[in-house]
């Protein structure tokens, strides 16, 4: 403890030289230098070690006792401190050199996007801009994987699934698009027939010939618009078009809750930055224990890198995100309306694009232990006619049998 | 005159149960094993080597012998030697 404490403060090691050494110790000690680990050399020389102290005090000091001072060592802080100062170009640039490779070894180098055309990755540039992730930025600031699937999955809707990896200083980012069939184009001699049972309302044929009137019941698979044309001796085949616009009806059973419970994010959050150093952790920034009562806590964890290694820091940044339980209750006309207006939705997602719902009938309406039971029924419009392509050499076949 | 006042001292000592060396200025030596000696109530280092350190008392002189010595602490009214003691006498004339 002494020891260090001489450390701190800086002492020599140096040759008492003179007739009678002794005497630079007495007067030392009464001039209140602390003196220690006083050896005989020989005859002349002490070899001792002396506080550091004022130069002045110790040169009156040598002047008194008739002796000179050689000086061996200089120990402690004040003389380390004094080499550093002269090599403090060395270690300013030794220390920012380490800090760029540092930063260099945690920043994102390179973004690669697999699987999107131009205009979709551009996008997904963009969406990562947002979220911090660009070339060069650092990875420290960067959120978890996961988030940023979700980040992109929410946004980009003409993408089936999306991947992101990281792999040392680079993000890869896989993406399968939605693809849709294209729709087979019968070109042919074809019929359109009937795709549901329906009452005919109208009829627009650009081709072919009609066989089916407004108000006319129809079943399935019925034949609408024949793609022969022409009398029974003369004939021919044509690639029928056309929009024939059935009624038809649908039956659809709800259920919905009187009261809802959901939770809503508030829009306030709260950030809090701590470094991980083996198993201790130091917070940065944010020291409020609990920020708020009802939150969401999202913990991002990211190891900070040194070249190819991985270092026992670990920054972790916590976000907590205020959430609020909200309730909400239905009267029983806001039920209804609700529950009409989804089976609707519901509907339509099934029905072809330009099917309209004329009007929903309510035939059954309950409310059990706070749930709306609902059944009703729509009459819709829409295009009931589908393609259907004729087989000729069948056509003429049974053409021919007729006569007989 | 003196003498009465010291053979206070050494009374009052007794009867007090305060240390004779506080209250009467004499050395008091402590001894750690042979490796060790540290003398307290000296009045100065009159010479100090190898194999000697001689010290000035209040009264006369103490001589310690033995070889290695250094002395490893030096204090206003306290000093520490370290090396090998052989011998330690008062010198009083």
């Amino acid at each position: 403890m002494r020891h260090l404490l001489h450390r701190t403060e800086g002492y020599l090691r140096a040759e008492i030289i003179g007739a009678e050494p002794e005497r630079f110790i007495r007067i030392g000690l009464r001039e209140q230098i602390r003196i220690w680990n006083i050896m005989r050399t020989n005859e002349t020389t002490l070899t001792c070690s002396i506080a550091l102290t004022d130069s002045n005090a110790l040169r009156m000091l040598l002047k008194e006792s008739k002796c000179r001072i050689h000086i061996l060592e200089k120990n402690g802080l004040p003389f380390y401190l004094r080499k550093l100062k002269l090599r403090l170009g060395i270690t300013a640039g030794l220390l920012f050199f380490m800090m760029l490779l540092l930063m260099l070894s945690n920043m994102v180098w390179s973004v690669r996007i697999d699987g999107a055309d131009p205009k979709l990755a551009d996008q997904i540039r963009n969406i990562l801009r947002q979220n911090h992730l660009y070339e060069g930025s650092l990875d420290l600031f960067v959120p978890d994987t996961s988030q940023l699937e979700n980040a992109l999955s929410t946004k980009l809707t003409k993408v089936t699934w999306i991947g992101v990896s990281r792999k040392g200083t680079t993000y890869r980012i896989n993406v399968v698009e939605k693809k849709y069939p294209q729709p087979k184009e019968v070109s042919g001699p074809r019929n359109l027939v009937a795709a549901k049972q329906a009452v005919v309302q109208r009829l627009y044929v650009e081709n072919g010939q009609p066989l089916v009137e407004s108000d006319q019941f129809v079943k399935a698979g019925q034949v609408l618009v024949s793609g022969k044309i022409g009398s029974d001796e003369s004939f021919k085949f044509v690639s029928s078009r056309g929009k024939v616009i059935g009624e038809t009806w649908y039956r659809s059973e709800m259920q919905i809750p009187m009261t809802n419970h959901y939770t809503l994010y508030t829009g306030k959050d709260y950030n809090r930055y701590q470094l991980k150093m083996w198993h201790m952790t130091v917070s940065l920034w944010g020291f409020k224990k609990q920020p708020f009562k009802a939150y969401d806590l999202e913990t991002v964890r990211k190891p900070i890198r040194f070249l190819i290694w991985r270092t026992p820091f670990v920054l972790i940044k916590q976000q907590y995100r205020q959430t609020k339980q909200v309730t909400r209750q239905l009267t029983v006309a806001q039920a209804t309306r609700d529950a009409i207006e989804s089976s609707e939705k519901k509907l339509l997602d099934q029905l072809p694009e330009d099917a309209k719902i004329l009007n929903a009938v309510i035939d059954y309406k309950k409310i059990v232990r706070g749930q709306l039971y609902l059944r009703t029924h729509q009459v819709v419009h829409e295009n009931i006619a589908v393609p259907k392509a004729i087989n000729i050499a069948k056509e003429k076949k049974k053409m021919k049998k007729k006569p007989q | 005159m003196r003498k009465w006042s010291a053979h206070l001292k050494k009374w009052f000592a007794e009867v007090s149960d305060i240390p004779e060396d506080v209250m009467l200025g004499v050395p008091r030596l402590t001894l750690i094993g042979q490796f060790r000696l540290s003398i307290e109530n000296y009045q100065s280092v009159l010479s100090f080597s190898k194999t000697e350190l001689k010290l000035a008392l209040n009264e006369g002189e103490l001589h310690i012998t033995g070889n290695d010595f250094v002395l490893e602490t030096i204090l206003e009214k306290e000093i520490v030697l370290q090396g090998r003691v052989t011998g330690v006498r008062f010198e009083n004339e």
